[in-house]
Order: C-alpha cells, then structure tokens, then sequence
C-alpha cells in the first residue's frame, strides 16, 4: 500500500526513515512532539518535498529523486485530514464536501450517512462542534475517492468525549470505504485503539515498525512518559454492566479491565505499565488483584537506578518492572515460573 | 442648495475620474498584491518600491514623472497617441494620475487581506486536487473581500482628493479635466468664491460619507456569509 523512503534536512533537524505498510487498515505513524511525525506525512502529502528519496502509494510511484518524478499535490489523490479540520470558512458544508476536482457527487448521499452529517449540509462551517468540523473533513476527503487518507493527528482539538465518538467512525473507514489509513498521533490511546500497524518514530528515526503487540519503552507518546510498556489484542467476552468490568480473552487466558462504557469493537487492544505489574512466587489468595497470570521469566534486564525489567511470558509477552533488591531476595531468573499481577484499574485500553 | 453648471461638472467628472480609477486599477491590484504576498521571485522588493512610489514622493513629482512618460512627444505617449488614445488635457489623463495615485493604497489594503488568508485552507485545497488558478478564484480571493472591499474604497477616496498629480500631468481645464478638488482650489483663488468653496467643500464631505457607508454595507455582508 505504501513505501516510502525519505530524507530532509532542515540543519538542526532532520528526518530519514524507510518503512513500508501493506497493511489494508490503519497504518500508525506514532512518536513523541517533534519527532518528524508531520514533516513524514507532509511530504507523503507533497505538500513538503524531501530531499531525497522515493514515496509509491499503491504501486503508484509519486515521487522519486532519483528519477526526478515529483508528482504535484493536487495530482497525488491523498485525501489530508489536518488537525484542525481546515473546512473552508466562506462555503457551506455542502460545498465543502463538493469542492474536490474529482468529487464523487453519486456517493454524497452515502457519504454523509456513514459520517452522521447529513442534517448539516446548508450549515457553515463556524456553526459545527469540533467532531462534526472532522467529520465533514474526513467527507470532503474520501468524496475526491483517494488512494489514501492521510491524518494528522485529527483528534488533537477535541475533548475526551468527541475523541471517542470520532475513532469510531475512523475505525471504520478502511472496511466501509475499501481505503488504507495512514495516521498520525503521539496519544497511547489511539495507538492502542486504532492501529492495525504500528511505526514509531523519534528524533527523525524509525524506532520500530510492525504489528502493535509487543513491549515498547514508551508508546513514543509523550502520555506514556517513556515508561516501558507491554501491549497484547485480546476478544471481548463479556461487560459486566454494574461494576463497568470487560473480561476479554488473549493468549494467556482471561484478563480483565475497568472501563465505563463497554467497547464499541469485540477486538480490544490493552496496555500494561510494567511499573504497574507485582511479581510473586506464589499464588496469592485474598487479594484485591484480580488479573493473575501465571507465567514463565525469558530474561533480565538492567535498567539503571537500581531497577530490574522482568521480561515474561504469559501466553502473550508482559514486563514487569521491579527493584533490584526484590529481585534478588525473589530469585528471579531466566526459566522460572512466576505469578503477575495486575490490578484491574491499571490497565489501560 | 442650487449647484452651478461648473460646480455640476466638476462633481460629476471627479465621481468619473473615481470610478474609472478604480476599475481600471482593482484587476492589477489585487494581481499586484498576490503577487507580493504569496509569490517569491528576483526583484520584488524593487516592485514592491516602484508600487509604493507614488505614496512617498511629491504628487507633483508623480504628475511630472507621466508627462515624461505618457506625454505626447514621448515614444509610449506616441504610440498610445496613434493608437487613438490620448491622455493629454483630458479626463483620461486625471485617471490615470488618479490610478498610479491610489494604486499603492489599494495594493496595500488587499495584500494585506490576502496574507491574512490561512495557507492551511490553500494547503487543503491543493491536497483535494485544486490547481493554482481554481485556489485562487475559489479560497483567496472570496476570503480577501473584505480587504478588496477597503481597497477599493480608500483607492477611490483618494481619487476623489487627488490634486497634485492631476494639476501636473492634466492641468485645470473646465470641463475637461477640471475635477472637485481643483475646483475648489480655483474658487479659493477667486475674489468673492468662498461660498462656493464651501459648498463643493460640503459636496466632498457627503461623497465621502457615502462611499464609507456604502463599504461598511459590503463588508458587513462578506462578513455575515460566513456566520449563517
């Protein structure tokens, strides 16, 4: 779907990366503030012109230098979903929708129904929230029928609320409109929530490209403060309604996690602090935790500051994080079989 | 209030003179300004000076500067001339020394308006397969309104109020060339012409009134699409 490769320079900065996604959903390019992320996508875009290197979408190749193939914005068909929406101001919703030279007008109808906007058409664009604002944008978007639909962290002005109901209906762009997603954000949240490929990027670098299960030192979000984290996909199995509990389903067994409301997807991904993760020998009895797995210990890592990560195996891949003292005192080492345990209210999905 | 034929004239020649300044100069203008705000190129500053020009230097010297230029014995004045287009002591003449006059105030008010513009909303715009062209017509001039609104306003109050440049390049003929401000300045130098100083003096106010009255009305119009 998309390789790239690019290089720019900007003296005290500069980007070189090279990833690759075949990956028919939503592609997350992840990494703290100033990582490059928007240099990334705005030269994706065209908007920005690497100094080198090549861009193919879908087999189409858009720029090579190489080559001297500089495909113009206006031709590359991405659809750009910017932060803050950029609807026109002086055109209603209608004819923002409209604008795109190639707009499909035959699929408006549809359009605005999946997005929820039909009642807005005749409205301007100062009248509408923020999440109604990126609705019309993501429309406008897919209606010029892109390759591609590029974001740049389209969630970044909305509060808490409107971010959810928003990643709802970004979840399922790729199925309903049959088009790859390529999204850019530094919140664990949406990582979690959204990618079905993850590339994280940091000082202009790729630090890791792959499927989103795994360990990361940091979700290369700055919400994550670089604390190491384990991330496993789990299925929903059932909500329990009074106490607002979802027991979902992975490789290791049951887990469970706090959540208000219960998931509008059955695959949920989780993510556990390895800070937040007890580590013991025995099977506790009588004890608040609800989330025990048993597990095996594959190795030890030194982390400095007298702290030790407990890397291990529970049917999916989890880290613990422990004082060196405990670990000793413990007898942790490489084979052994542990219990883990996590509370409830710390795992976040 | 009984205007005089003289008066009459005068009045009617400089509202001409306006309004032919600018609708003649507003096309460049806006040209000019989007030029100097979006473009980059060799020797803007140089164009940007030359624009600006007329707004430093004596109107005199302006006035001076196109009879030099477009004057009859001159190889432009010439060619203009066997073209059928004289400026010389004519009304044509007063609107062009009103155009070079306003222009660098119009330019101004709508470049202004034009770099307010959000490149974002070009950016976007770009991004949904817009051509340089289709961006202009469609996002930054429906946005600069306001500002080609003002422009063109102050570009014809200061054509109504051009004296200097005019006198210089047209001079002060009745009739022909003869617009408000020269006349009035006449009556001034004429013994018992006060009153009717005054009156073209009022003349000017409430043209001026109007014209700012008639702006607010558009502005507040171009304003109001936006908030439906």
């Amino acid at each position: 779907m998309i390789d790239v490769k690019l290089k720019k320079n900007f003296g005290a900065f500069d980007v070189d990366v090279e990833f690759s996604s075949e990956s028919a959903g939503i592609t997350v390019l992840a990494g703290p503030s100033g990582s490059g992320k928007t240099t990334i996508i705005n030269m994706i875009s065209g908007l920005l012109t690497p100094d080198e290197g090549h861009i193919f979408i879908k087999d189409r190749l858009l720029f090579d230098s190489g080559k001297k193939i500089n495909c113009p914005v206006e031709q590359r068909r991405c659809g750009y979903i910017f932060q803050e929406g950029r609807l026109f101001p002086h055109m209603n919703v209608r004819r923002n929708l409209l604008y795109g030279r190639h707009s499909d007008r035959s699929r408006l109808k549809e359009t605005i129904t999946l997005l929820g906007i039909e009642h807005l058409l005749e409205r301007m664009p100062t009248k509408l929230s923020g999440g109604e604002k990126q609705r019309v944008a993501i429309g406008r978007a897919l209606l010029m029928r892109p390759q591609i639909l590029l974001m740049d962290e389209p969630l970044a002005s909305l509060d808490q609320e409107r971010r959810e109901e928003l990643m709802t209906y970004i979840d399922r762009l790729p199925e309903q409109f049959g088009i790859p997603v390529f999204y850019v954000t530094h919140s664990t949240h949406e990582i979690l929530r959204l990618s079905d490929k993850l590339i994280r990027v940091d000082k202009g670098r790729v630090e890791s490209s792959g499927s989103p299960g795994g360990e990361y030192h940091g979700l290369g979000s700055s919400d994550g403060n670089g604390e190491y984290i384990s991330v496993f996909d789990c299925k929903m199995k059932a909500f329990d309604n009074e106490f607002g509990i979802v027991s979902a389903e992975f490789h290791g067994g049951v887990i469970r996690i706090l959540a208000n409301t219960p998931p509008g997807e059955p695959e949920i991904r989780v993510a556990v602090k390895a800070s937040d993760v007890t580590i013991s020998l025995d099977k506790p009895e009588n004890i608040s935790t609800t989330n025990i797995f048993k597990g095996t210990i594959r190795n030890l890592e030194e982390t400095g500051g007298h702290s030790v990560l407990v890397h291990s195996d529970i049917g999916a891949s989890l880290a613990a994080q422990v004082s060196k003292a405990s670990a000793v005192r413990l007898g942790l080492k490489p084979g052994k079989k542990v219990y883990l345990l996590v509370k409830v209210v710390s795992m976040i999905y | 209030m009984n205007l005089t034929g003289e008066e009459l004239n005068a009045i009617g020649l400089s509202i001409k003179v306006g309004i032919w300044s600018v609708a003649a100069g507003l096309i460049p203008a806006i040209w000019l300004a989007h030029l100097l705000a979006r473009s980059r190129f060799r020797g803007k500053a140089l164009v940007d000076a030359l624009i600006h020009l007329p707004l430093v230097l004596p109107p005199v010297v302006t006035g001076y500067l196109l009879i030099i230029t477009l004057g009859r014995y001159t190889p432009l004045g010439s060619l203009l001339q066997r073209m059928g287009i004289k400026f010389a002591f004519n009304w044509k003449g007063a609107v062009i020394a009103s155009l070079v006059m306003s222009l660098p105030l119009m330019v101004r008010a709508i470049r202004i308006s034009i770099e307010a513009v959000d490149r974002g909303l070009e950016d976007a715009a770009r991004t949904l397969g817009a051509g340089r062209l289709r961006i202009f017509m469609t996002i930054t001039l429906p946005l600069s309104v306001p500002g080609i609104i003002s422009g063109a306003i102050l570009g014809f109050a200061r054509s109504l109020g051009e004296f200097g440049a005019t006198v210089t390049f047209v001079a002060n003929i009745p009739g022909e060339t003869q617009t408000l401000p020269l006349a009035l300045y006449s009556y001034t130098q004429t013994p018992g012409g006060e009153m009717m100083a005054a009156r073209l003096c009022a003349v000017s106010i409430a043209i001026a009134v109007a014209a700012l009255v008639v702006s607010e009305i558009f502005a507040k119009r171009a304003a109001g699409r936006m908030n439906q």
